[in-house]
């Protein structure tokens, strides 16, 4: 009796490694026998809730399960994040993710969890660029003309920033520094007051993203000096992109993406790639990605952790170059 | 004025689109129901309801949603008669007079009082949209950061107005709300008051913080009472009592043509919209009543303007939406995404190449508001049965109802977090006698003030000469000096004059 129990501790202690990797194997061949959760730092019905819904509705069809998509707003997007931080690594909880995740470590002192080290990157779902526009009683002809402008005026010119902490005021800070203009940010509550008042003529310029952006270069009510794309946009060949005026402009882009908590299975990881990658090449994702000037793309979820982590340090040069105080 | 071409084209285009009529009544519906639940908004039910929209025409499509927008603003209404609790903040003046009557039993009266008031004050809102649509959006556009700062350092004077207690307990609940609306990341980038926590970043949240102030310090003033109203004899629901409330509305043309049109001016400031249109109205109502005293303690008028300008407002805020692209708040943002969902993008263009379609969602709505009227009519009869409803157990569904709502207004505990924390501060104000309204005012109004004033500053360099350069500002800066000078020499001479007011709340 006394010795049947150690070896019957043995016998398990033996056992498990295995069966611990026959679990593994067969998670990930049972993935998905559950609902997911899709995690959503924004509301219901801005553009990252608009991916989200998107990769839900594609992943639900293929793996037939139920895909939720559970809005989380607040404190840019770090509630959301922080949740499928310390949520199980199992596949069943994920983080629809934009800009803010690589840019929050530049502005606050202590967030709650790693942007690189707390998660399992999966799929870049998609990139959009900005497009600087100027108030429309002021045309300029090129880049070049709008810097002349601003060295004559005494005072400078006057930004318009959608989002105090966001990747459009991270691009105007970034431009300021790259073109050693005399500039004024006027920081508004989101994009929609700011281009109010840009169409209003009370400031002079902005970087507005190019769906909202669009409608008003083609009704007039502004005027598209460059894009931030490192070439001209296809379906916008006629403006120019910054760095033809400012060579070397560092390139950032505004950023989806879908990632899970850190240990996530690899085999999980790579097969929900692939599946997103191809719910954002058909139809209805390239049309989204279209309405935000976009296109759909196609990396390893290896590439899209290597730009996570380049993304932090990105903004990261900009926000200390910038004077940003960490909060 | 009225291009009468696009305008027969648009009404030819309601008369072939049959499914633009069928969607409305259930659209109305599911307004009402939304808006008539605390902490289910205007805005949750719009974005629900988006993606139904799929399927439907562009026409029908946003008549659909507007439908929701109409029946809610309505809805809004009856929580704020029946229990005191503005589920919105366009309904906050609602509750002022509205609650008190229900208290003395009127409250079928005041059900059809805000019925009618809603509904003339939408066809108003729409009536105006009408004819200036094509002209309004270029005077929006002229209100820069500095005409906006005046803007909201005049709605901070609605605090003195809604004040009823003394004049010290007055500014100290006015500062308590500016300094609840300080919380969080400022307008300059600084982190206030959140003791380091990620969820006080974004600050406290308005709506909670507004049932939290007036629902749930009211339910815990109700505990020991049986009924909302206490004389038995007056708990009756009646077709009559609705009736006559309605007549009595409609007996106040000028009043609700007031209200209507204060509420489509300032609904269509980008950003200020309804919640302070309901204020500002009722507001102006008390100051030009031959008896101001009458006013929170159940004066019909106060209801009237109150009712019509928020309704009105619905019209205003379409106007930034249709000749801007740009959504003045949350319900008018899902309606710019069923646009885009409809490849349609609002602005300038649009309203130039089809002006037949902006006419026909104009007129839509116009006939909405005409069909809220029957659908109203049966929804308030069936809310009128909250008055049978013993408090025992209305208290704690509403108090459910709130906290659960509020979750899913922020997502997160810090909404439910809110309405407890500023219930209990709401309930100890009221017994000593602060007006809560002060501070909701201070909480609405504080926040835009300070950011504006981030803008104005940042614009101008710091340069006080640079107004000078603005006579929109100006004219504003005149006009504001005038509406609060004459009060504030006018109080000190009574002061001198009479005793002190005993202090007492309003709602």
């Amino acid at each position: 009796m006394r010795l049947t129990t150690p070896r019957a501790l043995l016998v398990l202690a033996a056992a498990a490694p295995c069966s611990l990797l026959l679990g593994t194997q067969a998670v990930a061949d049972n993935y998905p026998s559950q609902p997911i959760n899709l995690i959503v730092g924004a509301s219901a019905g801005g553009t990252t809730d608009a991916m989200a819904r998107e990769v839900a509705e594609g992943l639900a069809q293929k793996y037939d399960v139920p895909t939720v998509v559970d809005n989380r707003p607040g404190a840019g997007a770090s509630i959301a994040t922080e949740a499928v931080a310390n949520a199980d690594p199992d596949g069943y909880t994920l983080l629809v993710a934009y800009t803010s995740h690589t840019l929050n470590e530049s502005l606050f002192h202590e967030l709650p969890y790693d942007p690189v080290e707390d998660f399992s990157p999966i799929s870049l779902l998609g990139e959009v660029s900005s497009i600087l526009l100027s108030r429309p009683d002021l045309e300029f002809d090129s880049l070049q003309d709008m810097l002349d402008y601003a060295a004559e005026q005494p005072d400078g010119i006057t930004f318009g920033v959608g989002g105090l902490g966001s990747s459009l005021h991270m691009e105007t800070l970034k431009f300021i520094q790259e073109s050693e203009v005399v500039g004024y940010e006027i920081p508004y509550n989101g994009t929609a007051p700011a281009i109010a008042d840009l169409i209003g003529s009370h400031v002079d310029v902005m970087f507005a993203p190019f769906a909202a952006a669009m409608p008003l270069v083609e009704s007039g009510d502004a005027n598209a000096i460059a894009v931030t794309s490192p070439e001209r946009m296809p379906n916008l060949d006629d403006i120019p992109s910054i760095n033809e005026t400012l060579s070397d402009y560092p390139t950032t882009y505004g950023w989806f993406g879908l990632l899970g908590p850190a240990g996530m299975d690899p085999a999980i990881v790579e097969r929900l790639n692939a599946d997103v990658t191809e719910i954002m090449h058909g139809e209805s994702g390239a049309d989204l990605l279209e309405r935000e000037g976009a296109e759909p793309i196609d990396i390893s979820a290896e590439a899209f952790a290597a730009f996570i982590v380049d993304d932090v340090e990105r903004w990261k040069a900009i926000a200390e170059a910038g004077d940003i105080e960490k909060q | 004025m009225i291009n009468a071409e696009a305008f027969h084209a648009a009404l030819s285009l309601l008369g072939n689109t049959p499914a633009a009529w069928l969607v409305v009544p259930p659209g109305l519906i599911i307004g009402l129901f939304f808006g008539s639940i605390p902490g289910l908004s205007i805005s949750i039910a719009m974005a629900v309801f988006l993606p139904a929209t799929l399927y439907m025409d562009f026409l029908p499509a946003i008549l659909f949603l507007t439908a929701i927008f109409t029946g809610g603003g309505f809805g809004g209404a009856i929580p704020a008669i029946m229990l005191n609790i503005p589920g919105t903040s366009s309904s906050v003046a609602t509750a002022f007079d509205g609650y008190p009557m229900a208290r003395r039993g009127e409250h079928a009266q005041a059900l059809g009082i805000g019925l009618v008031a809603s509904v003339l004050g939408t066809l108003v809102g729409y009536l105006l949209l009408l004819f200036t649509v094509q002209s309004i959006s270029q005077w929006v556009l002229r209100l820069g950061p500095t005409e906006m700062l005046v803007i909201a350092i005049w709605g901070v004077t609605l605090i003195a107005v809604l004040n009823d207690a003394s004049i010290s307990k007055g500014i100290a609940a006015g500062i308590l709300g500016i300094l609840i609306s300080t919380i969080g990341y400022s307008d300059a980038g600084q982190m206030r008051g959140t003791f380091g926590s990620m969820y006080l970043l974004d600050g406290i949240p308005v709506i909670p913080a507004l049932i939290g102030f007036f629902a749930a310090s009211e339910l815990f003033n109700l505990i020991g009472k049986r009924y909302i109203v206490d004389d038995s004899s007056l708990r009756v629901v009646s077709f009559r009592h609705i009736l006559s409330g309605m007549s009595q509305a409609a007996s106040k043309p000028f009043q609700l043509l007031r209200g209507g049109s204060m509420g489509a001016v300032i609904g269509a400031i980008p950003g200020v919209g309804a919640s302070i249109a309901n204020l500002a109205a009722y507001a102006t109502a008390k100051q030009r009543s031959k008896e101001p005293e009458t006013f929170g303690k159940g004066n019909p008028s106060g209801l009237i303007a109150a009712e019509s300008a928020n309704s009105s407002s619905e019209g205003g805020s379409m106007i930034t939406l249709l000749a801007l692209g740009i959504p003045g708040g949350a319900g008018t943002a899902v309606l710019l995404g069923a646009f885009a969902l409809h490849n349609v993008t609002g602005g300038p263009r649009f309203i130039r190449e089809n002006p037949d379609i902006v006419y026909a969602l104009i007129i839509g709505n116009m006939a909405q508001a005409i069909l809220l009227l029957m659908v109203g009519v049966g929804f308030i009869f069936l809310a009128g049965y909250i008055v049978k409803l013993s408090l025992k157990l209305m208290i704690p569904i509403v108090m459910v109802l709130a906290v659960v709502g509020s979750y899913a207004i922020t997502g997160n505990m810090v909404g439910p977090i809110t309405v407890v924390a500023t219930g209990i501060i709401g309930w100890l104000m009221r017994r000593y006698g602060f007006p809560v309204a002060a501070t909701v005012v201070g909480l609405l109004v504080g926040g835009m003030a300070e950011g504006e004033l981030v803008r104005s500053m940042q614009i101008s360099g710091g340069n006080l000469g640079f107004i000078a350069d603005r006579p929109i500002t100006l004219a504003l800066l005149a006009l504001l000096l005038l509406s609060v000078l004459p009060r504030v020499i006018g109080s000190v001479f009574k002061r001198r004059a009479t005793p002190p007011p005993s202090p007492r709340t309003p709602s």
